[in-house]
């Protein structure tokens, strides 16, 4: 028993010591080094547990520090952040809005048959801008776009009505400037105002993209081109199924797309187009396109000119190798036949279109103007045309290398390619039913050259050879050799 | 015994041990205590190779390293603000309206004026590029593509072309005059005229404008708006009727006009700018251009519609022998909310040279109300005692949703009232037509979002004219879709 108890006394005064110097330990003062007062030496666990506290201190104060400094980095970032979320909102409350433009010069040289100058005239060989375009575009609140794009490369005519209208001098042409409603249930997008009704697969494509510096014969003569209108449009879930209708303006002139008559009658004209065989996998590089157009036109009553030149811009009045049309037309109709295969680099596209003319009472007979044309493209450098899946029809190449050619540090001359494309098109189109003027019919080839310089940028060379046929007899041969160079942005 | 002794110092020591060894561990914990917890960490990791290298060597670096990376964005943006202010800001806006207007005639109004002509296509399309440079200037070019080239005497259209709108350069900031403003602009005078047209409750401005209101000319103005008075006053010098096809006059004689405006906000409410009451007193003294055989000026208007044709114009009135003429109007503007009412009338004073025929004074006048049934507010500008934009409080859109659902944004809803009347019976040339016309126009503007709008406009209008009396009556519909950028 009395073990016990001094067992138990040793055991407490071991602890009593132990705390009081840890008691000690506790009130010495960091910054003194050596033992604590009335401790004559440290034991390790003391020296280590001393050396542990200066180090504490010393982090705390580094720790302040940095947190100060991370405490101001915090605060710029939450102000940027708050500054970037404000014009955020701010450009969602305006219209955005982007420039775009065009310039494409372009350069013909014609070569006539003898028969061919005496039938038709001396065609002039030209110089100088196709096309010379601003324009802006933009979205308001998502829901609303627009689009305001005028050329600077067309004339002013006087106030007479119809295409016989004169040229008074130089003067800008509207092109798109509409107004564009989308995601609307139903009809999908609706555009108000000016753009070019969905006629034709050439026509929708543009200058600026299509395989040619120009389109078909028939594109030119009848293809209704720009109207003031109004249309919806829509594609089917799977973008493979694209329709088009709108009613429009018939025949405005695109100096000032304005009509003052009592008589506000509309042109009708709609589109569909058909993805039979798309390529998921490989966006554009493969497609089967069938498509079809139609369009119910007023005449007036008045007489309507059908003219085209052989696939160019230039030549002067002579080159109207195409010039007929009728004296009283009440109204006329077009329709249209679409095919487009598209084969990695290749791509066959083909249309067959029809004027039926129906004249006013007591006039000419009703009459049928017949065209069709084949076109083949094949890019050398791998290339395919983009495919756009809003509307169905083709845009531009993108290179896949875009040119260049430069001297490199070591003063060697590095090149690359761009895009490189041969194409050839047949086109006919036949006008001998109509009774006004000539009964004109004439057969084109087209051999071209397009090199793509970057997706924006591109050189063709087209060569046509144009024979053209008056009255039933041969109009000899013309040829045209046509340079473009374009840029867009 | 001795068992039991033996038993005791072990049990002893055991338990004595095992307190000194809970002793020494708590000597070691205690000072810790305070510590970091990473020092802990490091510190119960002890045993495994000590280390008092601070921890934030790593920690520091790298705020070290975005500290210099925000200095470098800052420096940059603080170059580019430099820079910046250092040439002149350009932003691209522009506007499409697109129109269709449908004519009724009676038969003897028919028989008077000839038959109005329906209309459809752009009423207007601008392209405008404006912006400021070195803080006090600013500048504005805005060209209209709707237009028409005339003959010299800007009386005969020849063909389409451009017209000048918006064509100036201002400073700003200066003391006592506030503000100059140099080039092709509208002149200070009438309310109705001073907003773009988007930003007018009706599609078209009333006769009364177009007979007598000069808009646009080229000239030289000073404005200054003294906020705490709630005064705005504006007071120029222009060439008078300027053709805007081309601003630009090559004659002797310049044909000066001097204008002036004076507005005055008694009650505007600050808190929700919903609210205004605007007065307004506005005079004009225009010379007339001496060229011979030349009718200086001609009076015109047509009943609140652009189409219709020559026929459309139930007023024209003028002189050929104007020696100079004098215009004065008075404004009154009470937004209240939803509700707007808006009405002035102004009188223009025609001076025949020589006291050929007698003095003439044609008069207009109209009154106008509003409503939003959607709740928003007209947007009254202070600083330029006109209209701006309409904020929309829920933007139209109208969608299909994942679950097939259709949701829809209404956007704001507006009706509008309109009374215009004007009196040319004084004027005597030309001396067959003394006309006056009184129109009633109806509207409905639905604002898609505060930059589209599509409107509806109906128009009765009531002719007279001197000698016959009544000349019937013209219904006008008319439809708009307009956006602007």
């Amino acid at each position: 028993m009395l073990a016990i108890l001094i067992a138990w006394l040793a055991v407490w005064s071991v602890g009593i010591v132990a705390r009081a110097q840890s008691a000690e330990m506790g009130q010495t003062d960091p910054q003194t080094l050596g033992p604590s007062a009335g401790a004559t030496e440290w034991t390790l666990d003391e020296r280590l547990a001393d050396f542990e506290r200066r180090a504490a201190v010393a982090n705390e104060e580094a720790n302040a520090v940095t947190e100060q400094r991370i405490a101001v980095l915090e605060r710029r970032v939450r102000l940027s952040r708050e500054i970037a979320i404000a014009e955020k909102e701010k450009a969602a409350g305006k219209s955005a809005v982007s420039l775009s433009g065009r310039a494409l010069y372009d350069f013909a040289y014609f070569t006539q048959s003898s028969v061919n100058q005496a039938t038709y005239g001396n065609m002039l060989d030209g110089s100088g801008p196709r096309s010379i375009r601003i324009g802006a575009a933009g979205r308001t609140y998502d829901t609303i776009s627009y689009k305001f794009e005028l050329d600077f490369n067309g004339g002013v005519y006087d106030n007479t009505p119809g295409p016989s209208s004169a040229l008074l001098g130089a003067g800008i042409t509207y092109r798109d400037v509409y107004i564009g409603f989308t995601d609307l249930p139903m009809i999908g997008n609706l555009w108000v105002g000016h753009y070019r009704e969905p006629y034709s697969l050439e026509t929708i494509n543009g200058p600026l993209t299509i395989m040619f510096m120009e389109s078909t014969m028939s594109d030119f003569e009848w293809s209704p081109g720009w109207n003031w209108g109004v249309m919806a449009f829509d594609q089917d879930a799977d973008r493979r199924t694209f329709w088009q209708a709108g009613v429009f303006q018939n025949d405005l002139p695109d100096t000032l797309p304005q009509r003052l008559s009592d008589n506000l009658a509309c042109a009708l004209t709609t589109r569909i187009a058909h993805l039979l065989w798309y390529d998921e996998s490989a966006p554009d590089r493969g497609l089967l396109h069938l498509g079809a157009s139609y369009s119910y036109r007023n005449g007036f009553g008045n007489a309507h000119n059908f003219r085209a030149r052989p696939n160019t811009g230039f030549g002067g009045s002579a080159a109207f190798i195409i010039n007929n049309g009728n004296p009283n037309l009440a109204d006329y109709q077009l329709f249209g036949a679409e095919f487009a295969f598209a084969y990695g680099a290749l791509l066959v596209e083909s249309e067959a279109k029809a004027a039926v003319l129906n004249p006013a009472a007591g006039g000419n007979p009703e009459a049928t103007l017949r065209a069709y044309h084949i076109q083949f493209g094949y890019l050398l450098t791998g290339e395919n045309r983009d495919y756009d899946r809003d509307r169905g029809f083709f845009g531009r190449v993108v290179p896949h290398q875009n040119f260049f050619r430069v001297r490199d540090e070591n003063g060697d001359i590095a090149t690359s390619l761009g895009s490189w494309e041969i194409a050839y098109r047949f086109d006919y189109l036949d006008t001998t039913e109509a009774y006004w003027l000539n009964r004109d019919l004439a057969a084109t080839h087209t051999v071209g050259l397009n090199w793509g310089l970057t997706p924006n940028c591109r050189m063709c060379f087209d060569w046509v050879h144009a024979l053209p046929n008056r009255n039933g007899t041969s109009g000899g041969t013309a040829d045209v050799t046509m340079i473009r160079v374009q840029t867009d942005f | 015994m001795r068992r039991f002794f033996v038993n005791v110092a072990f049990g002893a020591l055991a338990v004595a041990w095992s307190i000194a060894g809970s002793a020494t561990a708590q000597a070691q914990t205690e000072p810790r205590v305070g510590a970091p917890a990473d020092l802990r960490l490091l510190s119960d990791s002890a045993t495994s190779g000590f280390s008092i290298a601070p921890p934030a060597v790593d920690l520091e670096s790298r705020v070290g390293e975005l500290e210099r990376a925000l200095q470098k964005a800052d420096e940059k943006a603080e170059e580019d603000r430099r820079r910046a202010a250092g040439k002149p800001s350009a932003a691209v806006h522009g506007r499409i309206f697109t129109d269709v207007a449908y004519f009724t005639q009676s038969p003897l109004n028919k028989t008077v004026y000839g038959n109005m002509v329906n209309g459809a296509g752009f009423r207007s399309a601008r392209l405008a590029v404006e912006g400021k440079a070195f803080e006090i200037t600013n500048y504005k070019v805005e060209i209209e593509f709707v237009g028409g080239i005339y003959d010299i005497n800007g009386q005969t259209l020849l063909g389409d072309g451009i017209q000048y709108k918006d064509v100036y350069l201002g400073v700003s900031d200066l003391p006592y005059i506030g503000n100059v403003r140099v080039g092709h602009f509208k002149e200070p005078f009438c309310l109705e005229e001073q907003p773009d047209e988007q930003f007018v409750t009706f599609m078209e401005r009333t006769m009364m404008n177009q007979l007598l209101v000069p808009s646009r000319n080229l000239g030289v103005m000073l404005f200054d708006y003294q906020e705490e008075r709630r005064v705005l006053w504006q007071a120029g010098i222009f060439a008078n009727n300027i053709p805007d096809t081309i601003p630009r006059r090559d004659n002797d004689d310049l044909g000066a006009a001097a204008t002036g405006r004076l507005v005055w906000q008694p009650w505007y409410d600050e808190a929700t700018d919903a609210g205004v009451l605007h007065l307004g007193a506005a005079y004009s003294y225009r010379q007339a251009l001496t060229t011979a055989g030349v009718p200086e000026a001609i009076f015109r208007a047509k009943p609140n519609t652009d189409f219709g044709g020559n026929a459309a114009f139930v007023i024209q009135a003028g002189r050929p022998d104007l020696a100079d003429w004098q215009i004065a109007g008075a404004e009154l503007a009470f937004i209240y909310g939803p509700f707007s009412f808006q009405s002035e009338a102004i009188a223009g004073m025609l001076n025949p040279r020589n006291g050929a025929d007698p003095e003439a004074t044609i008069r207009g006048a109209y009154f106008e109300l509003s409503y939003f049934l959607t709740g928003e507010h007209r947007n009254y500008v202070r600083k330029e005692g006109s209209f701006g934009r309409v904020k929309v409080a829920e933007n139209f859109f109208r969608v299909r949703a994942e679950d097939e659902s259709i949701y829809t944004g209404a956007g704001a809803w507006q009706l509008a009232y309109r009374y215009d009347y004007v009196d040319a019976m004084e004027a005597v040339w030309p001396t067959s037509k003394r006309e006056l016309a009184g129109t009633n126009t109806f509207g409905l503007s639905w604002y898609l979002n505060p930059y589209t709008r599509c409107m509806f406009n109906w128009v009765h209008a009531d002719c007279d004219r001197a000698g016959i009396g009544s000349t019937g009556w013209v219904d006008i519909a008319m439809m708009r879709v307009l956006v602007d950028f």
